[in-house]
């Protein structure tokens, strides 16, 4: 059926050369160059009428790039910290249940210590989530802030440390939901599979589920750690020689305080963007079939379906994704679909004139060999065709 | 070689197994019949201890497993099984999952183990399709590589757990054609499965369950052409229909 499947190997092997060598789509290039301009024009527009000091920005923006090295250093480490809190919470949290169940399911083996360990523990971890989940950032780093320095009064760089330590425990918690999901989401039939073969526990666990479920997350980990690069902003009120904190002192002692945050955000934007989407390209390259969601398709317009059996569809990592007998299970106007919206401008205009001018037809697909992939909405098709 | 004696198994107030007694003997075939709900499945995980018996022995060899000191996966490993959802490694080739086991449970060298997963694979008719993740292989295929995964190990029996239920009817014939080809080896086997031909021509015994309890055994032409229980034949006669 798939001819000429590239080997495992050379898949695992050639991410890297693809991640880097594939070249970018014009369309891409076309977006991101606009999208500059249009950030630029704006920035200029606003200097053109006297709202911002353009000739200030020049002058001062060199002098932030320490400080945002500084906040992608503090927040890599509270992030790379985060994980040791993150990853047993998220598996304590993910494995307690079922864990209990074999144990009430029959005579195990499974020792009374870690069973009567095993509920306080458990309990510990969700309390521990839900609290930091529950509390602002802002009050966490307070109280970190007053415990580490009554606790330690006498250490250097106090704040430093306090911020890191907050922010690590933050995004412990956070990070140890993400683990949990992705654990949870490795089928319960593979677990069975693995120890029909005879893997105990810890093995099924690092050959079967941590691999699965890292590739898995890979995509709200990146999510997570945007967010914790945009909290490490709140260290400046405790005066953590950050990003944010150097605008606020250039905004205050040279009077420009519109500008420097202007050229804060410049700063932020041009970490988080390029990581955001290298990750999310990284993530992509190295998905394996079957495992995760199916890429969403774009479908724009009045395009029909995409069916192709072309060599080079056939040599690429996926199977091809074909309409096989299109059943057709609704049509209509379609006010959403299951995935793969295409953001448009159209988004904008108000629903019954978007669903007036957007016939759809949605059709049952799956892949050439039956795996059912979801119900597709294909919009700009007349309701007609069958 | 496996015998069961008197097993119960409960999931709450739902009584799955009551007193279900069976053995198999080395080089045997025995196929369970029986509706939906009836425990086959159960019966099957209780026997490699995926599930723990209630009450009653599960036997190896003559060795009572389902007791403490024995640990599971020593017995797992000796009994393979195939899933009706064929459960094969999402992130793995097919050779890789073949290999898996011997690497991680047997500690066999991964060239010997490459080596001996291309036997399998080859065994079951998927030698080309060794690179191939699951989600780029058939039903049908996937369940064969599924298979490969069990024999690997070299078990002593094999459980097959409706292998066939969960694939389209054009893939069913190449499974199992495999697992004839099996039983013909010499393969002792387990098989939970609606495909009566399969009981029929490949079984040595056939035993059918309903609500829990084993209902009639015998040899394929006494419980499929000539059943001695009403419920026996109620079922077999909706099935052939």
């Amino acid at each position: 059926m798939m001819k000429g499947l590239p080997p495992a190997a050379a898949h695992r092997r050639r991410f890297l050369a693809e991640f880097i060598l594939e070249p970018i789509e014009p369309r891409t290039l076309v977006r991101v160059i606009a999208l500059l301009l249009a950030g630029g024009a704006m920035l200029w527009g606003l200097g053109f009428v006297g709202v911002i000091d353009l000739a200030f920005i020049a002058a001062n923006i060199d002098s932030m790039a320490a400080p945002a090295l500084w906040s992608l250093g503090i927040t890599t480490a509270s992030f790379v910290f985060g994980v040791a809190i993150g990853m047993p919470v998220g598996l304590l949290r993910a494995l307690y249940p079922s864990f209990r169940k074999a144990r009430s399911a029959g005579p195990r083996r499974t020792s009374s210590f870690l069973a009567a360990v095993g509920l306080p523990v458990y309990g510990a971890g969700t309390g521990f989530v839900e609290a930091i989940r529950g509390t602002p950032f802002y009050v966490q780093m307070w109280i970190t802030f007053f415990l580490v320095a009554s606790l330690l009064p006498k250490v250097p760089f106090i704040e430093l440390w306090a911020g890191i330590l907050a922010l690590t425990i933050n995004t412990g918690a956070y990070q140890s939901e993400v683990f949990r999901a992705g654990f949870q989401s490795v089928g319960q039939g593979q677990v069975e599979a693995a120890k029909s073969v005879g893997m105990s526990p810890v093995k099924t666990f690092a050959s079967v589920i941590l691999p699965q479920s890292l590739r898995l997350i890979i995509l709200p980990l990146t999510n997570e750690f945007v967010s914790l690069l945009k909290a490490s902003s709140i260290l400046s009120v405790i005066a953590v020689q950050e990003l944010t904190f150097r605008s606020r002192q250039i905004g205050s002692n040279l009077g420009h305080p519109l500008e420097a945050f202007v050229m804060v955000s410049l700063f932020y934007l041009a970490l988080i963007i390029p990581l955001s989407k290298l990750l999310a390209r990284f993530e992509q390259i190295r998905r394996i079939p079957g495992l995760g969601v199916a890429e969403p398709t774009r479908l724009r317009g009045a395009r029909p379906p995409r069916v192709d059996n072309s060599m080079s569809a056939q040599n690429s990592l996926r199977p091809p994704l074909i309409l096989r007998q299109p059943q057709v299970v609704g049509r209509g106007t379609a006010p959403r679909e299951t995935w793969g919206r295409p953001l448009s401008m159209a988004c904008l205009l108000p629903l019954p004139f978007r669903l007036a001018r957007r016939p759809s037809v949605s059709a049952a697909c799956s892949d050439d060999d039956g795996t059912p992939r979801g119900v597709r909405t294909i919009r700009g098709i007349s309701p007609e065709v069958e | 070689m496996i015998e069961v004696r008197g097993i119960h198994k409960s999931f709450g107030n739902l009584h799955v197994l009551q007193e279900v007694s069976l053995s198999v003997d080395k080089g045997d075939v025995l196929v369970i019949l029986g509706p939906s709900g009836s425990g086959k499945s159960t019966l099957l995980r209780c026997i490699n201890l995926l599930i723990y018996p209630d009450r009653g022995d599960v036997l190896l060899e003559g060795l009572v497993v389902n007791r403490p000191s024995i640990r599971p996966e020593w017995v797992r490993q000796q009994i393979g099984m195939v899933f009706q959802s064929f459960n094969l490694f999402t992130h793995l080739t097919a050779l890789e999952n073949v290999t898996l086991g011997l690497t991680k449970v047997k500690k066999i060298d991964r060239t010997e183990a490459v080596r001996q997963a291309r036997f399998e694979l080859e065994r079951v008719g998927l030698a080309d399709k060794a690179d191939a993740f699951p989600a780029q292989l058939s039903g049908g295929q996937q369940q064969r590589v599924a298979i490969a995964r069990a024999l690997a190990l070299d078990p002593k029996a094999i459980l097959f757990d409706e292998p066939t239920s969960a694939l389209d009817p054009e893939y069913i014939r190449e499974v199992l054609d495999v697992m004839t080809e099996l039983a013909h080896e010499g393969t002792t086997m387990i098989v939970v499965t609606h495909e009566i031909g399969f009981a029929r021509n490949v079984a040595d015994r056939v035993l059918f369950m309903a609500e829990g309890k084993i209902v009639e055994q015998g040899t394929p032409h006494e419980i499929l052409e000539a059943p001695n229980q009403d419920r026996t034949r109620e079922f077999i006669g909706k099935v052939l229909s």
